[in-house]
Parts: C-alpha cells; structure tokens; sequence
C-alpha cells in the first residue's frame, strides 16, 4: 500500500512538472489509437488506411481539444463508408449529426467518455468507462457514454454486413436505408448496454454524491452490480446469447480498472504548474506558480492506512499519546 | 513597492480566470433570462434539426409506399400526426434546457461571487497602502 501510494505522488509530482508535454502526449495517443481501430476494422478507403495520413492527422490533434479527435474520428468513419456505400455513408453519417446535436447540447466536456466507450467495448471492459465518468462528472455523463455506445454498435454492424451493404445502385437504395436503420436502431444488444451504461452512470454519480464514508468505492461496487443485472436483465428479456462467464469477468476486471483510476488519477488532485500574467497600475507580472506537492497528500496517506485494516499509523500515534502522557504524568 | 500579499491574491485570481472562472465569468455577463433564453432557443433549433433528420429518414424509408399509394395516402394526417410528435418533444426538451441552464448559471454565479469578493479584498489592500 505505501508502495502504491509513493508510485501515486510520484505520478503527481511527474505532472505537475511535465504536464505541458503530457497532455498534448496523451492526445496523440489517444487519436492514434481511435484512428488505428477505426482502419482496423472499416478500413475500406486505402489512402485513409495508412500510418501516414494517421500520423499526421493524430499529430494535429495533439494539440487541439479532444472533442476534436471525435469529430476527425466521425468524419474519417463516414469516409471509408462512402467507400463502401454512400446510401451506408450517408444513414451514418446522420445518426453522428444527431448524436452531435444530442452530446454538443448536453455535455461538451465529455469528449473522452464519447471516444473511450468504443475503445472499452472492443476491448471486452465495457464498463470501464461508465464507472469512471460517474465518478468524475455528472449525471449528463450518461449522454456521452450513451452516445459512444451507439457508435460501437453501428460500426459493428456495418462491418459485420459490409457484403450486402457494399455498392448498391440508386433503386435499391430506399430498401438499404430501410434495412440499416431497423440493422441499427433495432439492435437489442445495442439498447440493453445504453441502458445499462446509463443507469451505471447515474447509479455511481449518485452514490459518490452522498456523505458517507468510502462513498466513491461504494459507488464504483453498486455501479458494476447493476450493470451486470441490467445485462442479464435484457440477456433475459431479448435473448441476447451472451457469455455469461465474459460478462462476469469484464465486469469484474473493468472493476478492478476504475478503482485503480480512481486510486491514481481521480482521488488526487492533479495541479499542474501554471504561467500567469496580469498587471497592476505599477507592473507587469509574470508569474510561474508551482503547486506545492506536499500539502494535501498525507492526509490521504494516513486515511488509506488505516483503511486497510492494520491500523499501524492510528496504533502508533496512540502509543505516543500514551507515552507523552506517562511521561507528562511523571 | 511589491506587495507579497497582493500579488498572492492576484495569482490566485488570474488563475481562476484562466481556469474555472473562465466560463462562469463569461455567463454571470448575461442576465439569467437571457442566458437561459438563448440556451432554450439553441436547444429548439437542435431539437428541430434532429426531429428532421429523424423524420426525413423515417419518410425516406417509405419512399416506395408513397409513390404506389400516391393518392391513397393521407398526407395531410401525416404531417399533422408529425407536427404533434414534434411539439411534445420540443416541450419536453425545452423543459428541460430551462431547468440544466438555470442550474448552471446559478452554479457560475456561486462561483463569481468567491472571486468578486477577492476583487473587493484587492481593493481594500490597494486602500490601505
């Protein structure tokens, strides 16, 4: 545990210094990542289906904000679709202009829970991300991770019916439309987990909101029970066919990921250094503010401890009360 | 002379600007009507624009109903059945912009008020040299 908690104020201390490389870093790993899987899977138009247009597009996107990995990532997915179909384009290519005016409405900031959903689900942790955006934002956070979700399905099913989709002349083109959208919006799997990942959401938020102690861990455990109820809820109702021992264990080692965000990232407070300017009628002032890193984190030290079951920091600061009062006694 | 103490405060306060207070400054311009107006008339605008996707694709899918069954189909009842879909939507979202955006700005406005009293705090120090 002290290990751990070293490793944590090393993290912090590592940010506070370098955060100006680190976040533009994380960006552009983030949008290569979305970029790669996207090609991985759909990757129908070839000159879009090489490192170097990845490369340079996610190198651009390091430096801009992450809702603008989602856009380049939505308009990238409807061009390897134009590759295939442009009636499959075009029925995409509305559902992310409606899922845009639904997220940009509600909840702006959101941009990774939109872009990390997809990602999780593919990885088989699917709630991963729910978990952790109800710890870290609002009952809005639902929106986002709703809208990643519906991402994940459409492209799935696009990419598991590319032959019947592929290149169809404009007359049966009313029928394709009419059979990607009920493809789409009538994929039961596909609503049970927005169900799912929208009640986690707001079940955890709601949770990490009251005042009882370890509240956050208490969320994050409720959090990942209702979801796998929900799941096998709509497993029962719509005869999903899912594997039950898959479920269990995502559900279990997308547990284990949100605590350790949560341990590492989200319980501590990452300042960063930052670079002021102002003025006064007298000077100019530019100012470096460097967070003093020392502060607030022995606290927590002391908490987690204890938490822990072994009581060594509580037992030993009692044995020097006692001592001290031996000794005052004497 | 430099003043530590005031340039402490004004760090803390130019921080806030760059930061957090960059958006609750930015709303509490705006008098609550407004700013809640012009959200519900941007949720409106939104809301339409994706009730006629919706329906363009909805329609769209039934392209060839319509054109077999030109004159037998009620265009009129259509468009009415659609007009009232739209409303109760509309309704229900307008609802709730109403109630998100007043959270918000009485959020940002909590927010100001911490900074405008470092404002007057500044002011104090600035008097009393």
């Amino acid at each position: 545990m002290a290990n751990l908690l070293l490793v944590r104020n090393q993290l912090k201390e590592f940010y506070a210094k370098y955060e100006v490389f680190i976040t533009p870093a994380l960006r552009f790993l983030l949008a290569l990542i979305t970029y790669t899987v996207i090609n991985k899977n759909i990757g129908y138009m070839e000159a879009l289906d090489s490192p170097v247009p990845v490369i340079v597009i996610a190198l651009v996107n390091s430096i801009l904000p992450v809702n603008a990995i989602m856009v380049f990532a939505a308009g990238l997915t409807v061009l390897h679709l134009y590759k295939l179909s442009l009636v499959c384009a075009g029925v995409v290519l509305i559902l992310f202009v409606l899922l845009f005016l639904m997220y940009f409405r509600f909840s702006p900031k959101d941009g990774l829970g939109v872009l990390l959903t997809p990602l999780a689900c593919a990885l088989n942790i699917p709630a991963t991300v729910p978990l952790v955006s109800g710890l870290r934002g609002n009952i809005l956070s639902s929106v986002s991770v709703a809208c990643g979700a519906i991402v994940y399905y459409t492209v799935g099913y696009v990419k598991d019916n590319n032959a019947s989709l592929a290149g169809a002349d404009i007359e049966s083109a009313v029928n394709q439309v009419r059979v990607l959208v009920n493809g789409i919006i009538g994929n039961r799997s596909m609503r049970v987990t927005v169900a799912a990942f929208m009640v986690t959401v707001i079940v955890v938020y709601l949770i990490r909101r009251l005042s009882i102690n370890y509240s956050r861990i208490i969320a994050l455990a409720t959090g990942s029970i209702v979801n796998v109820i929900i799941f096998l809820a709509g497993d029962f109702i719509y005869d999903l066919q899912m594997n039950l021992i898959f479920l269990l264990l995502g559900a279990i080692v997308s547990f284990a990921i949100a605590y350790a965000i949560e341990f590492f990232f989200l319980a501590v407070d990452y300042t960063r250094t930052e670079y002021l300017q102002f003025e006064d009628d007298e000077y100019y002032y530019y100012v470096k503010a460097v967070p003093k890193l020392s502060v607030s984190a022995p606290e927590k030290t002391v908490k987690k401890i204890s938490s822990a079951g072994r009581g060594t920091v509580d037992s030993r600061v009692r044995s020097f009360e006692r001592t001290e009062r031996r000794r005052t006694d004497s | 002379m430099l003043n530590e103490e005031r340039i402490k405060l004004m760090t803390r306060m130019a921080s806030f600007e760059e930061n957090e207070g960059k958006k609750s400054i930015s709303i509490t311009e705006y008098f609550r009507s407004d700013y809640v107006g012009f959200h519900m008339l941007k949720t409106a605008v939104s809301v339409t624009l994706a009730f006629v996707l919706i329906v363009g694709i909805r329609l769209f899918c039934r392209l060839d109903e319509f054109i077999s069954e030109f004159y037998e189909t009620d265009f009129v009842g259509l468009a009415e059945g659609y007009l009232r879909e739209y409303l109760v939507v509309l309704l229900i979202y307008l609802l709730f912009a109403y109630i998100l955006y007043s959270y918000r700005y009485t959020q940002a406005h909590r927010d100001v008020k911490i900074y405008q009293k470092a404002l007057k705090k500044l002011r104090s120090l600035y008097e009393r040299q």
